[in-house]
């Protein structure tokens, strides 16, 4: 027998009062949380204010009839299952309805056993396909949880610390270098949490124009602006319950930060192009690789986000400051891409662990990954050598004492570059200079990439 | 210590005493309450459905409402007419969810799967489970999950059989707390 986890909503939707009462005392009585509404408009209405698990729509009403509401909850509320209800003269209206994406039909009246056999069949669907999306995310959590590698003090320190902050609900502002794993902390946190069970929703601030930005995080109507052909529903809708993960949060611009600033206050914002005021609730991990005091200073970082954001710090420490787990790192990557590759490479010379060891990382982990990855593609033997990781050879630091400032800046842009795979974008990227910057240096040192 | 609570048993139209006395001697076994045969009423006409040739069982119970007998805990309508409700094709019973009134319907409980008349053995445990069933939604209980359950939903025959008139471990507690919230102390299953 089914013991549903949660309980269903369901949206009963007939413009005959005495159709709606019947059916939603009915369904009352078996534990069900029922509303009503008595046109398609204000179904849609109270569809975009709460979600509904199933909708029961009865297919002839007047102005929007049945089809015509399936097919906006369709693209309103993916989710929503709905059952058609119709008398027995509209059977092909029914069935029209099945194939435009409705889950059942029933004739009206029911019979006792057809109604309660298809709201359980339902529920029993919709209770698989919530179990599935937990588990699928609690796969994924457990291998990125895998992926936070070290036993340094202070990742030990991050470990004590990621344990502490899970358990309450505080906003957490995670700062640390580019490639230094800061949104691994942020996973981790989610996944020791009590909202582990829902979603983790991360956002790249950085990666999106203040017009896409503004229509990732709150999601839009249909018809907002030229490509809005859907209503889609915002990241901060996605994270109901869960935790938002807000990557690059220092690279947001100001009218951004004031619109993000009032929906941590409230936890309540509107759709683009909506009216309807949505509610959700969301724990907020932010990262940043800026320095937003400087920011904040310079005028382009507000400090009242700041200070709303910044309720736990957690620096995330550079690779530099933690050599000790270089060897564990190569190791836990080459077991990976050895693995992806189906390559038999299985240890790395003492040599070439050794100027790994005595490398800065500017790049930090992501960038010893990267050359892990580099070196087991075009490594010939058993095991990474040296020359499989020719950025790390001319590490000659003695040779560099004595020349000029440009020479070095020329010389490590060369070796990011390469290590890089000649690739601009990941270049910068380790250098933390925009991809300008890096094509004004390439010019002016007469470097050449790749492409 | 105080009387257990009362619940009133009103004949709509004619039904059979027998069937009457049977539910008086049975139901407080069951559930921690005394049971008074009141006087039968009349089945109003505004509840007939023309078409369907059944009663409307909503309509129905509210006119069991309007005029509740005095001093009664419930009231449990017994009717041998078939009861309906618009959005189903036919109900065994209905009650007002944490409401004073509840009604069964003699009409299908008293056939057999084949349309015969079913023997007494097998008509009677029917008529105290549905009353059971219904006198519970009264007491705030919804359907119930739990198999073997008096609170489970039965849609047909075949499945009201197999059900035994008893209310589950949930069921019972949360019976119970709905009796105390009324002021009814010192309940437990019999």
């Amino acid at each position: 027998m089914l013991i549903p986890h949660k309980k269903f909503n369901l949206l009963v939707v007939d413009d005959e009062l005495i159709i709606r009462e019947s059916l939603a005392g009915w369904l009352q009585r078996d534990g069900y949380q029922v509303e009503t509404a008595d046109h398609g408009a204000q179904a849609l209405e109270k569809a975009a204010a709460k979600h509904y698990d199933i909708m029961l729509v009865d297919v002839k009403m007047p102005e929007m009839d049945g089809l015509t509401l399936l097919k906006h909850i369709k693209e309103q509320n993916p989710d929503t299952a709905v059952v058609m209800m119709t008398a027995y003269g509209s059977i092909e209206d029914a069935v029209e309805a099945i194939k435009q994406g409705a889950f059942d039909y029933l004739l009206k009246p029911f019979d006792l056993e057809e109604l309660s056999l298809t709201i359980d069949r339902l529920v029993q669907i919709q209770t698989l396909a919530m179990e599935n999306v937990v588990l699928k995310e609690r796969v994924a959590k457990i291998d990125r949880f895998e992926e936070l590698v070290g036993q340094s003090e202070p990742m030990l320190q991050l470990y004590d610390t990621i344990m502490d902050v899970a358990q309450s609900d505080a906003t957490v502002l995670i700062t640390g270098e580019t490639g230094t794993g800061k949104e691994l902390v942020a996973r981790a946190i989610h996944a020791q949490s009590p909202r582990g069970y829902a979603p983790f929703i991360a956002v790249n601030c950085g990666a999106f124009t203040e017009q896409l930005l503004e229509s990732e995080l709150f999601g839009h109507e249909k018809g907002a602006f030229t490509d809005a052909k859907f209503t889609k529903k915002g990241r901060l809708e996605l994270a109901h319950s869960g935790t938002l993960f807000l990557d690059e949060v220092g690279d947001i611009t100001m009218k951004m930060q004031i619109d993000l600033l009032r929906v941590l206050e409230t936890h309540e914002f509107t759709r683009v192009g909506g009216t309807i005021p949505l509610h959700s609730d969301f724990r907020v991990i932010a990262a940043t690789h800026q320095d937003l005091l400087a920011a904040i200073q310079e005028g382009t970082f507000r400090r009242d986000l700041y200070y709303r954001l910044n309720v736990v710090h957690i620096p995330v420490p550079p690779l530099r400051e933690r050599r000790g787990d270089i060897p564990l790192l190569a190791e836990h990557f080459l077991v990976r891409y050895a693995a992806e590759t189906n390559k038999k490479i299985d240890s790395i010379h003492p040599e070439a662990l050794e100027a790994m060891r005595n490398y800065d990382w500017p790049g930090n982990v992501r960038e010893l990954e990267n050359a892990i990855e580099r070196a087991v593609v075009i490594g010939k033997g058993r095991q990474i050598q040296l020359a499989d990781l020719p950025f790390l050879g001319p590490t000659d630091r003695s040779a560099a004492v004595g020349r000029s400032l440009e020479e070095m800046e020329r010389q490590h842009i060369a070796q990011v570059l390469e290590a890089e795979g000649g690739n601009i974008s990941r270049t910068a990227q380790v250098l933390k200079i925009n991809r300008t910057t890096l094509y004004h240096k390439l010019k002016k040192y007469g470097l050449k990439t790749c492409n | 210590m105080p009387p257990p609570p009362s619940i009133g048993l009103v004949p709509l139209g004619s039904v059979d005493q027998k069937i009457l006395r049977h539910l008086k001697t049975t139901l407080p076994g069951i559930l921690p309450v005394s049971v008074q045969l009141l006087k039968a009423r009349p089945i109003p006409l505004h509840t007939y459905h023309i078409v369907r040739e059944q009663h409307n069982s909503t309509q129905l119970l509210e006119y069991l409402a309007q005029d509740l007998p005095p001093g009664m805990f419930k009231v449990l309508g017994v009717t041998g007419v078939d009861l309906y409700i618009p959005i189903l094709t036919y109900v065994f019973g209905e009650a007002q969810i944490g409401g004073d009134v509840a009604l069964i319907s003699l009409y299908r409980l008293s056939q057999e799967l084949d349309g015969r008349l079913a023997p007494p053995h097998v008509f009677w445990p029917r008529i105290v489970k549905s009353g059971l069933h219904e006198l519970g939604h009264t007491c705030n209980l919804k359907h119930c999950r739990q198999p073997d359950c008096i609170m489970q939903f039965s849609g047909s025959l075949e499945k009201l059989d197999q059900k035994n008139p008893h209310f589950c471990d949930y069921c019972r507690i949360m019976l119970n707390d709905y009796l105390e919230q009324q002021g009814i102390t010192n309940v437990s299953e019999r």
